[in-house]
């Protein structure tokens, strides 16, 4: 059922992992890190200690890069209202049944939210984050003489992986 | 003269690089003291403190609101004397363990404890203003921090609009919350009533409506006004005063202006107040004391700020912004009819304080140290700089009835006497009487009584009187000469009325009025016996101005009228 290799993580779980990525890092610090850079853009081409924080700065998308994975594989089944069958009182019915049952509504709810093609989506959002930080990583390095980092552009992809994991659903869905 | 400001943020409780992120973002300086290399910023917008509202204790991270009000507590005292001009506060504080990142897991409650400390803030520091600074933006989260009290939201990377760089947002939040100081250093103080008058001056600003400033004598109602202009998006227009001293037909002439013929005597067009404050703001000073004839006028200009001039029926549509400043009760005014419902209703939308004297104490020690800068400039004086601790006492415990203006005329009058003099002692200040000084206690509670404030009038005014100095620049100095002269006449007048007053000689038949003893009341006026012919010379030279104004200075006063008839039967010669 899962994308990309999903395991069972339980909502609290997987909220407080989006809380952590996306809150407090993605918008909190990544997006202001972006924002600023963008006001001392002129600084980094004659600063090279700005252009090595700046570098530094970059590279940690790549380390989180993993865990807003885990995040996005984990969402579908986070999400879904079949994990009211594994808490009280749902949780006492008969082993069989909740397991029907937890088919039925998981479906019915996947069709209805669409999370599959949503987290689908996300995972093109953030290769093209991906494609525009790398490009920005190898120019600030200075491998491409004369080229300018668009930050703005990496502003825009950033912010559209954002919206997209905010609009994620922020409670379990009812089937 | 930067404002300051302090972030209550969790992810300051270690990470230097994001706070270095928030201040280049916001254009902050870090004053917190902590970073070896805070971000470089080119003309910050205001100095930063920072602090994450968490305890850390062996590898578990706590959320603990009384860290947060402690640092407030320790940049905040209740005399104004340190203030925070804004708090940006997160919504989110994650707590817990340590994970491997070094960031704390986790738990139940960390997405809104800033709600939390926000309540703790109101219970404590009821004028702190405080901005939620968050990325969430959930309505029911915005509803929560509106009831405690949060003013206004920001988000971190500042993308609340599209148009506006971050710093541009969070200069526009201090601008429209910040208790700021006024960034000109014209208007002298940190006290909190002070600053939220300062506020409540920006936000009425808009260089459309009608601002109404309301304030005792002397509290700087002028310089208030003249602030509303400068931070208003008329800024760079004319700023043009009105005092309505003259009379009533000038009054009108003054404010409306005229076209050629409009009456006898108006060779030429001329602008009026209005059309010369055209593009920038018109200061209608002492509204409570103009005509009710020029109330009605000004009805028109003030609502749908379109004027004519005196005969002209051609209408002037007014681009100004309106200050009206008064001292006068206008609600008790419109009770006993000396003021137009009308036209109050008009003016009073944005109704500004100007808090007296008294209510900012704290703000003392600093004015005087300006004042005493000033009036030694003015005479060119290096001496005396400073005010001793006692008589700095003595100028904060008096109870100020003449505000700002009084304190100034105490310390102009003390400059000139002690120019050779480093520090001002007490017995160098000359402060109202000494029935005046009241105890810090009562005088909180308390307001001056009538005869205080009558008799610090004249107190004030005889200060003014010795000190005064006129302007070298005789061009202005002759343009005011007219008035000037028909000033000292009107000064003296009174005079002479008040030493009538006080030498009547009270008779048994003759009524509560008494018998007025001319020669008595001159004599004490000049302090030696003059013959009774030789007085009334007095009396006609200090009335006697131009035709004109001795009708008009006659038709005032029943009782100066009957002095001169008197005067004029002693001896007969009229003036020429």
């Amino acid at each position: 059922m899962g994308l990309r290799g999903s395991n069972d993580m339980k909502y609290s779980e997987w909220a407080r992992l989006r809380a952590m990525l996306h809150h407090d890092w993605l918008q909190n610090r990544y997006l202001t890190f972006l924002s600023a850079w963008v006001n001392c853009f002129d600084e980094m081409q004659t600063n090279k200690d700005t252009a090595k924080e700046i570098l530094m700065q970059l590279r940690l998308w790549s380390e989180k890069k993993s865990s807003f994975c885990e995040l996005l594989r984990n969402a579908e089944n986070a999400l879904s209202p079949r994990q009211f069958l594994e808490t009280p009182p749902l949780s006492t019915m008969l082993k069989e049944d909740r397991q029907w049952l937890g088919d039925v509504v998981h479906t019915l709810y996947c069709q209805r939210a669409r999370v599959q093609e949503r987290v689908e989506d996300m995972f093109d959002l953030m290769d093209q984050v991906d494609k525009v930080i790398t490009t920005a990583e190898t120019t600030v390095r200075g491998e491409e003489t004369g080229a300018k980092v668009n930050v703005d552009s990496i502003i825009t992809a950033v912010m559209r992986f954002s919206k997209a994991i905010g609009e994620l659903p922020h409670e379990i869905q009812l089937p | 003269m930067i404002p300051r400001i302090l972030v209550i943020d969790d992810i300051f409780g270690s990470a230097f690089i994001d706070r270095r992120n928030l201040c280049r973002n916001f254009g902050l300086a870090d004053v917190t003291g902590d970073d070896e290399k805070p971000a470089a910023v080119d003309n910050p917008i205001a100095e930063a403190v920072f602090c994450s509202g968490q305890r850390r204790d062996q590898g578990v991270v706590r959320n603990d609101a009384s860290v947060a009000i402690n640092v407030i507590a320790g940049g905040w005292t209740s005399d104004g004397t340190d203030v925070w001009a804004l708090v940006l506060l997160d919504l989110r504080f994650a707590s817990g363990r340590l994970a491997q990142d070094g960031e704390p897991e986790g738990q139940e409650g960390d997405d809104i404890f800033g709600l939390r400390v926000l309540e703790a803030i109101r219970e404590r520091f009821m004028d702190l203003p405080v901005v939620v600074l968050s990325s969430r933006d959930r309505s029911e989260v915005i509803e929560d921090c509106r009831k405690l009290g949060a003013l206004d939201f920001i988000q971190r990377h500042g993308n609340g609009s599209d148009s506006l760089t971050p710093r541009e947002i969070l200069q526009n939040k201090l601008f429209e919350h910040g208790l700021a100081e006024d960034h000109r250093g014209i208007i002298v103080g940190r006290s909190i009533p002070l600053l939220k008058a300062l506020r409540a001056a920006r936000r009425a600003a808009t260089g459309r409506g009608n601002i109404l400033l309301l304030g005792e004598t002397g509290t700087g109602k002028e310089l208030l006004a003249r602030y509303a202009h400068d931070v208003s998006p008329k800024a760079k227009g004319h700023y043009q005063i009105y005092h309505p001293d003259e009379s009533e037909g000038l009054q009108e002439d003054a404010l409306f202006g005229h076209e050629k013929g409009a009456f006898t005597g108006a060779v030429g067009s001329k602008p009026g107040a209005f059309e010369l404050a055209m593009g920038g703001t018109l200061l209608i000073d002492e509204i409570g004391d103009v005509s009710e004839n020029l109330q009605s006028r000004l009805l028109r200009p003030l609502e749908n700020k379109v004027i004519s001039r005196q005969g002209s029926t051609e209408e002037v549509k007014l681009d100004i912004q309106v200050v009206l400043a008064t001292n006068k009760n206008l609600d008790e005014y419109v009770r006993t009819g000396r003021f137009k419902y009308d036209l109050l209703n008009r003016i009073n939308a944005s109704t500004i304080e100007i808090p007296p004297l008294r209510d900012r104490r704290g703000d003392i020690p600093l004015l005087s140290e300006k004042l005493l800068e000033q009036h030694c400039s003015s005479i060119g004086a290096t001496w005396p700089r400073a005010v001793d601790p006692a008589a700095m006492r003595m100028l904060m415990e008096y109870n100020w009835p003449g505000n700002v203006r009084e304190l100034s005329n105490v310390l102009r009058k003390a400059v000139n006497d002690n120019k050779g003099s480093e520090l001002l002692i007490s017995s160098d200040l000359q402060i109202g009487f000494s029935s005046s000084l009241v105890t810090l206690e009562t005088a909180r509670t308390s307001v001056p009584t009538p005869s205080a404030t009558v008799l610090s009038e004249v107190d004030e005014l005889l200060m003014a009187m010795e000190t005064f100095e006129f302007d070298k620049d005789y061009t202005k100095l002759n343009a005011k000469l007219p008035r000037l002269q028909k000033a000292f006449a009107t000064l003296l007048s009174r005079y002479l009325i008040a030493a009538i007053d006080a030498t009547k000689k009270m008779k048994p038949g003759q009524g509560p009025d008494g018998e007025i003893n001319i020669t008595g009341a001159v004599s004490c006026m000049m302090g030696k016996q003059l013959k009774t012919a030789k007085a009334a010379d007095v009396v006609k030279r200090i009335i006697q101005t131009d035709t004109a104004s001795l009708e008009e200075m006659l038709k005032s006063n029943e009782l100066l009228e009957h002095i001169y008839g008197e005067v004029l039967r002693l001896r007969p010669k009229k003036p020429k």
